[in-house]
């Protein structure tokens, strides 16, 4: 008999309690002698189940959650030991391996999430049983032009939310006359609820790392830059020990795996500024200069760091790029639409039955992710919308739930792509308290540079507050409309033309509910309530 | 050359050229306030938006480079509501205390305002930044003031290369400031006040000028400073006679408006009390001369040591002091010949006095005993 | 300088050497900075980690006195790699042949050995000032502007640190040799830049402020020139034997030739070398003269005083660093009886020659500077286009021979002054006073940003003496620690001189074994301890910037002797 337990030890888990199932679970086998593996992982992503274990018995996969650690027993017992009695059906998962009997884990297309839960992150075995570093190996034996090739046609666009294609913009470096050239992966997630990347880094580090070596053998980068949230502590502990692993493994560092490729990561912490999520604030506080965004032109390709071509990718859109080299490009463009490839991840939170980080193909319809997967609205409550792409994003109302997940149509509905942040919002929640949450986080996190961004959102914000208060004007609804085009078209960087957009989406789906706080205000202060799901 | 068009008419721009320039330059006015020939561009007033042919939203004219055939609308109807806006929001957390603001007259912000009628905010008057550093004896930080342009902290970096200040902060009160608000002498400040010569308001003001004048009145003169040789253009701002302060001037030839902290602050030592005004003999000379009554003997303490002693003098008039001179030196020169007689001209005095102080020497002493501090 | 200042922000690698210029050409720095900012490389010799180096590409640290080895190191390299400009060597120079041998031994691994400086930076050194070659950004020289040059422009900015020395001119000269060598001269924001650092000392200079030359660096002992010039001041000749420089002078007190000495707009006492000697010599003088705006350390000796306008209240003109003529005007009236210099300078001469009894031969009555300037343009060929009227605005660089002639931006385009561009070979020669057991620091002198010379002007001014209001002593803290010394603690400096009280300030500014003294306070005046002896044979300039010194903790031998 073989047998392995998988406990998920993501921070998310951790909050959870995982440590002390662990504990339990540890104390539990060694006293009982059992002839089990014990496989610390990260998070498989279902965040309300956590903490998640996994029971694998001759390749029969059991999975439990929440296991608190008085439930490690009857776990273990029901297993390994007389019997089923205490074993409840409330925290049984799922019995099947390819999951189909729970819908949250069944209906989900796992790219960059596929080893999350799986293997342990500090085991460069974990990944190497598991196709690790085949992709750089292929790529080498390839020319950095097919490299690029693969990624045109694979059709992978930006996953930081703008989506330009990938391809396009591996080109642009690439054909810069200039050297050194840098490739930085953007690893700041700043989105208030986004744990996407926090996901990938601490459940299979070595995905990230692979796509980036490959990377910069396509492009023609000698350095690369992790900037990572210095927030997430265990991700960054993870990544490093990561790449001082592939280090020894040969991947990184000088003739690389004796292709003679050279090529090292460092990484940078950043101090945790919403706006270092915008490429020219992130190179500056890489720098070590204050993150604060510049005009572009010139753009990163010509002149980013310190003045030298540099590439900016996200976590997520590199982190697909082994996959990509490995099962060839057409696979990966055929998991999507016609226009872009692969899939994307969301961290699905708020009012939704099942939460946690799910991954679907491209081309998804909304209603499939919040109600097949996602199980609908929590407590019997009504949908009323969703908020995409955190604050720079917008809510898409209930009626739209057929948009599907893709660029251009979630774009059409005033809300983008976005990072993956999936805010779900029910019939309590008053969309003009959602507005303020998310403009008082923009302007809690505007860098000061241009008045639009700086005052312009101070303004909004007033005036929802007065609303809210019942205090509104007759003036503030055309005012607010008036800042939010001058906001959105006159700031400077990303962070201030996206700001209005919630309170766009909220103001052209829920103006009765503006109309309403001008005459009586909000009732009841649902933005604590918001607050406190969005961050949990 | 590139060819392009703005507002209908047809310019012609090198390439790297930032369009702003370009149309200032063919006397098509966009407003800016975070502009500044000598400074890269930074975008941050969000003034000098244009509409670009073919582009999704405005662009920064400060720092878009011409593209041949561009076809750029300076002052469209959506632009020129952004712009008012904007100025609307900058006096939603400026005071507008104009008359009684040493900057009055010459703000830029002031003038943004009347170009674009705002008497007052139509949003809620906030102040963001409500601090106030009195902090050293040449200028005044007043940030009520501050438009968060930017400028100083450039100017800081890309001119002075001091780094002393940075933007610090997020959001509405984000504010600039030195690392940590330590006080500007104990920052990396040099003290030149270029920060001072290009704010386009009333944060940063010559601590000199506070109160003494409306800038209508005051006269300007400009001359070339006395301190070291790169021989920087200096304009005087005056009233009733008196210096009020000092600042560069587009058109200095080698310095356009920078100047150092001794061009630019360093000009009182002129109206100091220890100033010379009369010429002088000393005691032991005057005496010789019949000039006084009173015996005195040079004391031997070394003329280091303490402040200057007038008190070893008495005063005469020219003719006197012009007299005794050329007496004295014509008795030397008849006693010892020319060669006993050395001369100091000045590293510091003009061509004109240094020309006839050698001609002097030479044709009227006759000694080449003539030299300067200029190895010194 | 042979270029203008302007040139130097589209320098794409600006080598400073010996000048301390963010402090004393704050100005001119931004210049620098500028170039920097768009991408020049910046390489910085000096023994003190001045503002300059914060934004340096390279930092080169010799020992005070030992920086030819490095300039020579740097010649041997270009030789080495190839590097020289053969096509402009072999056809603007000569006499390159024999510099050549004179710097063959002296390579890196050599000049690393008696300097401290590491070979390789020496190598990197030549590189980007042979090649011209910058960190970032686009040359405006050697692409992009359609004319395929292959090098970028370099300059040489220096000052002080390489005058100031006993084979100050041998520096100058090496400067001078690196730059031909690489066909750095001649051409926009290249050249060897002296920097200079007081408001008209290039006028001064130009105009006869020298004993050796008349105005217009013309010879005293070129008899035709002289002649003429005589001819055009209504005398029959002009002494035609070299005068005494300014340290001369004061030997010339003391063993009782001078007489008498008129001091206009000067401090010497302060600025000269050894100033217990000079003033010892001033005390000896029959009659001495100080025309000034304030009543200084020299004044004091002084017999008349002189009450004079100051730049700010007097028409006239300055010439700047890059030799530009620029036009004061009058900002306030002078205070009380106080006149423009050239108007008491005239009125002397006038009752001079009275006295003399040969009044009316020469002019002295003029009615205007402008008046002046009319006679200065006919006998100085360099000003010979210069009039007032032509320099409103933004001035004239000199050369300016013709009333048509627009100026000249640099020097030496297409042909040098003399013709070829002559090399002069190079040996190495160690400063004159070397520490010893007795004396083991080097003392070196400057100013700081906030003080100008021997602080006449800048410690009456509120603001700039509230910034720095006493002198200070630079000291490594390994020095420091030695005799006990704690920042901001009193020391005494020693040399065979005399000796200097003053506070210390430690840090790493200046290299273990080196000392800095600033020579703005009387109360702590460097040039007390200065030496006079050996001066630069050919321009006989003292040697500032390396004395031996050695540091005392009043303090520290105070316990001792009590302990004993």
């Amino acid at each position: 008999m073989s047998a392995i337990i998988r406990l998920g030890m993501s921070t998310s888990d951790i909050a959870a309690g995982a440590e002390a199932t662990f504990l339990a679970l540890q104390s539990a086998v060694r006293h009982r002698q059992l002839p089990v593996e014990i496989k610390r992982t990260g998070s498989l992503g279902a965040s309300h189940r956590e903490p998640v274990v996994d029971v694998e018995i001759d390749g029969q996969s059991t999975l439990y959650g929440p296991v608190t650690p008085e439930r490690v027993r009857p776990l273990l017992d029901q297993h390994f030991g007389s019997g089923g009695r205490g074993v409840s059906s409330d925290w049984l998962i799922s019995r099947r391996n390819d999951r189909s009997d729970y819908p949250f884990l069944g209906k989900q297309v796992k790219v960059t999430t596929r080893l999350c839960g799986l293997i342990d992150p500090y085991s460069l075995e974990d990944y190497l049983a598991h196709d690790g570093y085949e992709a750089l190996k292929k790529a080498l034996k390839m020319s950095p032009e097919e490299v690029v090739q693969a990624v045109l046609d694979s059709k992978l666009r930006g996953r930081g939310g703008a989506g330009f294609p990938t391809g396009i913009k591996w080109n642009l470096i690439r054909k810069s006359p200039n050297f050194p050239k840098y490739l930085i992966c953007n690893a700041d997630e700043g989105d208030p609820g986004a744990f996407m990347d926090r996901a990938t880094i601490e459940g299979d580090p070595h995905k990230l790392l692979e796509g980036m070596i490959i990377a910069a053998y396509a492009i023609g980068a000698s350095r690369g830059y992790i900037y990572a949230r210095a927030e997430y502590p265990l991700a960054v502990s993870i990544l490093r020990h990561a790449i001082n692993q592939a280090r020894e493994y040969g991947a990184l560092g000088k003739n690389i795996l004796g292709s003679g490729l050279d090529f090292d990561l460092t990484i940078k912490e950043g101090a945790g500024a919403f706006v270092c999520g915008e490429e020219t604030a992130l190179m500056h506080s890489i720098e070590g200069k204050r993150g604060m965004p510049t005009m572009r032109p010139p753009y990163p390709a010509q002149s980013g760091l310190w003045g030298y071509p540099s590439n900016i990718n996200n976590v997520e859109t590199l982190a697909s790029i082994s996959s990509i080299v490995l099962n060839g490009p057409d696979w990966f463009a055929g998991l999507g639409t016609d226009k872009s490839g692969g899939t994307k991840a969301f961290a699905l939170t708020g009012a939704i039955q099942r939460s946690g980080l799910v991954e679907v193909p491209i081309g998804t319809p909304l209603r499939e992710l919040i109600y097949d997967i996602g199980g609908g609205c929590a407590d019997g409550h009504d949908l009323k919308a969703v908020q995409m792409g955190g604050p720079s994003g917008g809510c898409i109302p209930a009626n739209l739930m057929d948009t599907i997940i893709d660029y251009d149509e979630l774009r059409a509905t005033g809300a983008i792509m976005g990072s993956g942040g999936m805010v779900v919002l029910d019939d309590t929640v008053s969309m003009v308290n959602m507005a303020h949450y998310f403009l008082s986080f923009t302007q809690d996190e505007s860098c000061g540079k241009c008045v639009p961004c700086r005052v312009g959102t101070r303004k909004m914000l007033n005036i929802l507050q007065r609303l809210l208060a019942g205090r509104g004007r007759m003036t503030d609804i055309d005012n607010l409309r008036r800042l939010c085009i001058t906001v959105g078209q006159g700031s400077l960087c990303g962070l201030g033309q996206t700001a209005p957009n919630p309170v766009l989406t909220t103001l052209r789906y829920f103006e009765d509910e503006y109309m309403a706080a001008l005459e009586g205000g909000a009732n009841g202060n649902v933005q604590a309530q918001l607050a406190a799901e969005v961050t949990a | 050359m590139i060819k392009l068009t703005i507002d209908g008419k047809t310019v012609h721009a090198n390439p790297g050229d930032h369009v702003l320039d370009v149309a200032l330059e063919n006397g098509i006015d966009i407003p800016h306030l975070c502009h500044h020939k000598d400074l890269f561009p930074s975008g941050s007033c969000r003034m000098c938006l244009v509409q670009v042919e073919g582009a999704p939203r405005p662009q920064t004219s400060c720092g878009m480079t011409v593209q041949d055939g561009m076809v750029i609308d300076t002052k469209t109807g959506a632009i020129e509501a952004m712009r008012r806006d904007i100025v609307d929001l900058f006096v939603s957390d400026h005071p507008l205390n104009c008359v009684i603001c040493d900057k009055n007259g010459s703000c830029d912000l002031q003038d943004n305002a009347y170009r674009y009628n705002i008497q007052e905010t139509s949003f809620d008057f906030e102040l963001s930044r409500p601090k106030y550093y009195d902090d050293n004896p040449f200028y005044v930080r007043d940030y009520q003031y501050c438009i968060m342009c930017g400028k100083c902290v450039r100017v800081c970096d890309e001119i002075v290369g001091a780094n002393a200040i940075d933007f610090s902060g997020r959001g509405f009160t984000s504010i600039i400031s030195t690392p940590f608000e330590v006080p500007l002498a104990e920052s990396d400040c040099v003290f030149c006040g270029n920060c001072v010569q290009i704010c386009p308001t009333a944060a940063l003001l010559p601590r000199s000028k506070i109160g003494k004048g409306r800038e209508w009145e005051m006269e300007r003169r400009q001359t070339i400073c006395g301190y070291c040789g790169v021989g920087c253009t200096v304009e005087y701002a005056l009233k009733d006679g008196k210096i009020i302060y000092a600042q560069g001037t587009p058109d200095g030839a080698v310095n356009g408006e920078f100047l150092c902290v001794k061009g630019r602050f360093g000009w009182d030592f002129n109206s100091s009390p220890d100033r010379l005004t009369e010429p002088l003999i000393r005691k032991d000379l005057a005496y010789e001369l019949g000039l006084t009554d009173e015996p005195w003997e040079m004391p031997k303490t070394s003329a280091l040591k303490g402040k200057p002693k007038l008190g070893n003098f008495i005063p005469v008039s020219w003719e006197q002091a012009i007299d005794i001179t050329a007496t004295k030196l014509a008795g030397i020169v008849q006693k010892h010949g020319p060669d006993a007689v050395v001369g100091l001209t000045s590293a510091r005095c003009t061509n004109e006095e240094n020309y006839l102080f050698q001609k002097f020497m030479r044709a009227g002493v006759g000694t080449n005993n003539v030299d300067h501090c200029a190895r010194l | 300088m042979t270029n203008s200042e302007q040139e130097v922000r589209d320098a794409d690698c600006i080598l400073i050497t010996g000048s301390n210029t963010g402090e004393s050409h704050p100005v001119l720095s931004y210049e620098v900075i500028r170039a920097v900012k768009k991408g020049a490389s910046l390489v910085v010799i000096d023994p003190r980690a001045i503002s300059m180096t914060r934004h340096a590409t390279l930092h080169l640290r010799p020992k005070p006195g030992h920086d030819m080895h490095i300039f020579m190191a740097m010649a041997h390299v270009i030789i080495r790699e190839g590097w020289a400009d053969m096509d402009f060597i072999e056809a603007r120079t000569e006499e390159f042949e024999t510099f050549k041998q004179s710097v063959m031994e002296t390579t890196p691994e050599v000049a690393a050995l008696a300097t401290g400086v590491p070979a390789d930076k020496i190598e990197e050194a030549a590189r980007l000032y042979a090649l011209g070659q910058r960190q970032s950004g686009k040359s405006i020289y050697a692409e992009g502007n359609g004319t395929a040059e292959p090098r970028g422009h370099s300059t040489i900015l220096y000052a002080m640190g390489i005058t100031q020395r006993s084979n100050g001119t041998d520096l100058v000269h090496m400067l001078a040799n690196l730059s031909m060598m690489a066909g750095q001269i001649g051409k926009p924001s290249t050249g060897v830049n002296p920097l200079r650092g007081q408001s008209n000392v290039q006028g001064a200079c130009d105009l006869g402020g020298l004993p050796n030359v008349l105005p217009g660096y013309q010879k005293v002992f070129d008899e035709a020139k002289r002649k003429a010039v005589a001819e055009k001041w209504g005398v029959a000749d002009l002494p035609a034997k070299v005068g005494l420089t300014v340290v001369e002078m004061g030997h010339g007190m003391a063993e009782g030739h001078v007489r008498a000495m008129y001091v206009m707009g000067e401090n010497p006492l302060m600025s000269d070398p050894n100033t217990n000697l000079v003033e010892q010599e001033f005390r000896l003088l029959d009659f001495m003269i100080s025309q000034d705006i304030f009543l200084n350390e020299t004044g004091q000796l002084a017999h008349v005083v002189l009450p004079a306008a100051s730049s700010l209240e007097k028409d006239g003109t300055f010439t700047n660093t890059e030799r530009r003529v620029q036009m004061l005007y009058p900002v306030v009236p002078p205070p009380g009886q106080a006149k423009a210099d050239w108007e008491i300078v005239a009125a002397i001469a006038q009752k001079f020659d009275e006295k003399m009894g040969r009044a009316g031969h020469v002019k002295w009555n003029f009615a205007s500077t402008a008046e002046i300037m009319a006679e200065v343009a006919a006998v100085t060929p360099i000003y010979g286009g210069i009039s007032h009227q032509r320099l409103a605005g933004d001035g004239l660089q000199w050369p300016c021979p013709t009333p048509e002639h627009p100026g000249t931006q640099y020097l030496h385009a297409g042909k040098f002054s003399r013709g070829l561009g002559k090399f002069f070979p190079i040996k190495v020669t160690l400063p004159y006073e070397q520490p010893d057991e007795e004396y083991p620091l080097i003392l070196t002198t400057g100013r700081v940003l906030y003080h100008y010379h021997t602080g006449t002007m800048t410690r009456r001014s509120e603001g700039l003496d509230w910034r720095v209001p006493r002198g200070y002593v630079e000291v490594n803290p390994v020095d420091a620690a030695a005799i006990d010394l704690l920042d901001g603690g009193t020391v005494k400096i020693i040399s065979r001189r005399g000796e200097v009280r003053t506070q210390a300030r430690i840090g790493e500014r200046v290299p273990p074994g080196v000392v800095f003294l600033s020579f703005h306070w009387k109360e702590a005046p460097a040039n007390i301890l200065t030496q006079d002896e050996k001066l630069d044979p050919i321009a006989k300039i003292p040697e500032y910037k390396a004395n031996a010194v050695r540091l005392e903790n009043p303090k520290m031998k105070r316990t001792k002797k009590a302990k004993a």
